[in-house]
């Protein structure tokens, strides 16, 4: 809402500087959000009359005025289209300074040679002068303004307007009364009401009115003036305090209807009379009913909505806009002014629902006084009869059943005002704010009956009250205090490490953690999860964010992208999220995952070392260091997957179950996703690697540790994960480790075949192991690995 | 994109100005200032009443007024209120017996204003430059 600041002091006019009062609006829930003059700032520009006007000798599109302010006339060279002799303009004299604009700064007014016509002056437009944003010519004055007066004077520009953003609930403040009322009640200071005194019919023109949406319209004030001149001009009065609240003018009718509405915050409608057939009925629309609306767009309706109809056609769409083609126009002689009342939860989300917004549907759907229609329909025709003439009927009015008038009153106990706000007040303290809102307040034994004002939609329950006692004792005069608790102990447990502790092993590792979309590009998630099942979006952000991630490799890779493409040859990144698989149930699957996504080299540049790419085994390394943590034992075994390398690609299982992937990402999926440099990547449930596990003490042995080293050879496709395994099972209790230190391909060996080079870790808990204890041992794991694996040693 | 955490305390007697000394402290603990002055200004949010905006003086200008805070030397860091007696109802918590404080704010926002940042976009570009910043 915004609003001129005189306006609102004509009615309530506390004895404070414009800061001052935007800070206690902002302080008291009516968040100001703009505070701007109502013009720029200028000097010496004066009302002045065109006398004459002649064509420029050597410019088409300029002229050469003689413009009078009165008692001086100067010649000015004017470029706009619209001067033209008789015009009353503002004129900038000679000397004067101008606010300019964005793109010309303040500048001053000299005399001036236009293609060799002397000009003493600039007639101006109401962007020149800091009125408005946009401007298409000179700015036309109305014919009784006072020539030779200042402008700024004439205009009452020494004004601010201010901009609140209200919160739904203060529907009531969507008005200058409203905001009136409240600044009364801040600074106990008095509301002058404009006179809305009923003017009496002088005519018995009437027009029915039928309301059979009873549950949506509850009252309904119409009246017909008759002869009214719509080709009156507004008074520039009322046009300068709609501008100053953003509102064109549009004529006479409907700047008086906009008018009230911004005073008392009744929204009305104004129709031409000769358009109208038959009687005005409110009723709810049919299913398909078709309107053209007065912006020209045309909609379909179904039942749940209500029209203004009369008995061939929807002439308005109840609370939010009218129809074509029966608002007033230059040719209406008579109208017919609607006030009425339509309860919030019928227009609420309609005007949204068709793509409308308007001054109405906003005020309608938080709640206009009940009990203001009557008076509004008095406060126009006044002012219609003013402005435009003609005569008035009387007030026709229809309520219904339903018709709040007042509202429930609300039990409101003392006790709870220590209890919920943390403070004491005086009963006298309760009773002198509540009153001042304009509630009606009586004791009871531990407390008081409180009766809202109508206008009030948003007090029903005793927390309303609350809200508003300390609304206005102040927030920040309650004493800040500290809560005090009943504490109890909540368990850890180590069998679980937070996600922080995994977080920090990569950080260890040098990655670092990556954030990104949970909605990711379909293309880019069918590419790496072809199979996956996909959730799709109602309301994506934008088509390449249209998916929800199955998995975190997507932005990732992304990420990973981004700083390939800005010269980061080295990138580590990891990131924990949640994922989403389609799944029987309604609601998608989560899983959190564990990502990373490394490429480029294993250490940073430097002299020590020659620079080494990062490989499949370096990623295996950190993966293991982080499943280190769970205290499990993992199995990686080689198994495809359409992400990634098909020679460079395994799954990492637990007790046998997949819990992620580990590899190379696939060429062919680099290819599509645009990724020049082989990047390396792993993700596992964030589950499987957050276990962790008691450690239970075994005792330590006293005695020494032996240890023998083998080589032996094996055919390639053995792995060592086999032979590890092999080894501690066939082993007595004296294997401590196995402990494989090297592989060997090449010269000395045969080709299709590999050396496995290993050390078994022997120790006795009792005593010292013998050579006869080590080499048993030993020799029933050589003769283990000869018969499974075909296993020779290598001397 | 931005992130939200959340608080809710409800005890038998939980207040206003607990909410309030909680997250006034709060706020001098996050930006190390003893002196960091908070102002709590009425709002609305449907779930709690009454609600109330928190701002923070300007960490920029000091207050004195900036482009950051729009020239008012304060600026909104996050929303807070009393549980509304709803919320309660409607999960089986008596009213009268207990109350309760909640708030909300976003993660991005106050790291913005501790570290400076003066682009939320940059948290989700994972750009090595801003991330290894904060390593």
């Amino acid at each position: 809402m915004k609003f001129s600041e005189q306006w609102l002091r004509e009615w309530a006019n506390p004895d404070i500087s414009t800061e001052e009062m935007c800070e206690q609006l902002t302080m008291a829930g009516l968040e100001v959000d703009s505070v701007s003059p109502a013009a720029g700032e200028f000097t010496n520009v004066v009302v002045a009359c065109v006398e004459s006007i002649e064509k420029h000798p050597d410019a088409d599109k300029l002229n050469v005025c003689q413009v009078s302010d009165g008692s001086e006339t100067f010649q000015i060279v004017c470029g706009a289209s619209n001067v033209r002799q008789g015009l009353i303009i503002p004129l900038a004299k000679i000397g004067a300074v101008l606010p300019g604009t964005k793109e010309n700064k303040i500048f001053e007014i000299k005399p001036a040679k236009l293609r060799g016509v002397e000009s003493f002056g600039m007639l101006c437009s109401e962007k020149e002068l800091g009125l408005a944003d946009q401007a298409d010519g000179l700015m036309e004055l109305s014919h009784d303004a006072p020539i030779g007066r200042g402008l700024a004077d004439y205009l009452k520009l020494d004004d601010t307007c201010i901009e609140i953003d209200l919160t739904p609930n203060r529907g009531d403040c969507l008005s200058i009364a409203g905001i009136a009322r409240e600044l009364a009640t801040l600074n106990a200071c008095d509301v002058t009401e404009v006179e809305c005194e009923p003017v009496a019919a002088t005519v018995e023109d009437s027009f029915p009115v039928e309301i059979t949406a009873e549950t949506a319209c509850t009252h309904y004030a119409g009246r017909v003036v008759s002869d009214v001149n719509t080709k009156a001009v507004t008074p520039v009065w009322m046009t300068e305090r709609l501008r100053r609240s953003g509102i064109r003018s549009l004529g006479p009718i409907v700047d008086i209807t906009n008018y009230v509405m911004l005073e008392l915050g009744q929204p009305m409608h104004a129709f031409d009379l000769n358009s109208l057939d038959g009687g005005i009925q409110v009723r709810f629309a049919e299913d398909n009913e078709k309107i053209t609306l007065l912006d020209g767009k045309s909609i379909e309706l179904d039942s749940s909505s209500v029209v203004i109809a009369d008995k061939n056609r929807a002439l308005a769409l109840a609370g939010i806009m009218g129809a074509e083609g029966s608002g007033v126009s230059d040719n209406t002689s008579s109208i017919f002014l609607e006030s009425a009342f339509f309860m919030p939860e019928v227009i609420a989300g309609k005007a949204r629902g068709y793509g409308l917004h308007t001054d109405s549907s906003h005020r309608f759907e938080r709640g206009v006084d009940p009990q203001l229609q009557v008076k509004a329909i008095e406060r126009a025709t006044a002012l219609v009869l003013s402005i435009c003439g003609g005569f008035a009927g009387p007030v026709i009015e229809r309520t219904t059943d339903g018709h709040l008038g007042e509202r429930a009153s609300i039990h409101l106990r003392q006790d709870r005002i220590r209890r919920v706000l943390g403070i004491e007040m005086q009963a006298n303290e309760v009773e002198a704010i509540l009153e001042a809102l304009g509630m009606s307040v009586s004791q009871t034994d531990d407390g008081w009956q409180v009766k809202p004002p109508s206008f009030r939609f948003d007090m029903a329950i005793e927390a309303d009250l609350l809200e508003e006692l300390v609304r206005i004792y102040g927030y920040n005069n309650i004493p800040r205090t500290q809560p005090s608790y009943h504490g109890s102990m909540k368990a850890q447990t180590e069998c679980v490490s937070p996600t922080s502790t995994l977080r920090s092993a990569l950080v260890n590792r040098g990655y670092f953690e990556a954030i990104t979309y949970s909605f990711v590009d379909p293309n880019w998630q069918k590419i790496i999860d072809p199979d996956g099942k996909t959730v799709a979006l109602a309301n994506p952000l934008s088509s390449e964010m249209s998916t929800m991630r199955t998995t975190l490799w997507p932005g990732l890779l992304q990420a990973a992208r981004h700083n390939l493409n800005r010269q980061h040859h080295s990138v580590r990144l990891f990131e924990t999220g949640m994922c989403f698989t389609a799944g029987n149930s309604s609601l998608p699957e989560q899983v959190n995952k564990i990502a990373g996504a490394v490429c480029g080299d294993v250490q940073p540049e430097q002299w020590g070392d020659s620079s080494q790419p990062v490989d499949f085994f370096d990623l295996k390394s950190d993966l293991e260091a982080l499943l280190a943590l769970t205290g499990q034992s993992y199995s990686y075994d080689a198994a495809p997957h359409p992400a990634l390398h098909p020679g460079q690609s395994a799954s990492v299982s637990v007790d046998g179950n997949i819990v992620g992937w580990i590899g190379a990402l696939h060429p062919e999926v680099m290819k599509k996703l645009d990724i020049e440099q082989t990047v390396y990547i792993f993700e596992i449930n964030l589950d499987a690697a957050k276990i962790a596990s008691l450690p239970t003490f075994s005792p330590l042995s006293r005695f020494p540790e032996v240890r023998r080293d083998l080589a032996i050879v094996v055919d390639e496709n053995v792995t060592t994960q086999a032979i590890v395994s092999c080894i501690e099972e066939v082993s007595s209790e004296l294997l401590q480790n196995v402990q494989l230190f090297d592989i060997y391909t090449g010269k000395g060996v045969d080709t299709g075949r590999k050396s496995v080079a290993l050390g078994l870790i022997l120790q006795g808990f009792s005593r010292t192991l013998t050579d006869q204890d080590v080499e048993t041992e030993v020799e029933k794991v050589v003769s283990t690995l000869k018969q499974q694996f075909a296993a020779t040693l290598r001397e | 994109m931005f992130h939200q955490v959340e608080g809710l305390l409800v005890d038998e007697n939980v207040s206003f100005a607990d909410l309030m000394g909680t997250l006034a402290d709060f706020l001098k603990l996050f930006f190390e200032n003893d002196n960091l002055q908070t102002r709590f200004r009425p709002s609305y949010f449907p779930f709690t009443e009454p609600s109330s905006e928190v701002d923070i003086q300007c960490v920029m200008c000091e207050g004195e007024g900036c482009r950051v805070c729009g020239h008012t030397g304060w600026l909104e860091v996050l929303g807070c209120g009393m549980v509304h007696p709803k919320v309660f109802e409607s999960v089986g918590i008596d009213n009268d017996e207990f109350t309760g404080y909640a708030f909300g704010m976003g993660v991005e926002r106050l790291a913005m204003l501790r570290y400076g940042v003066n682009d939320l976009r940059l948290f989700f570009e994972n750009d090595l430059k801003f991330l290894q910043q904060f390593a």
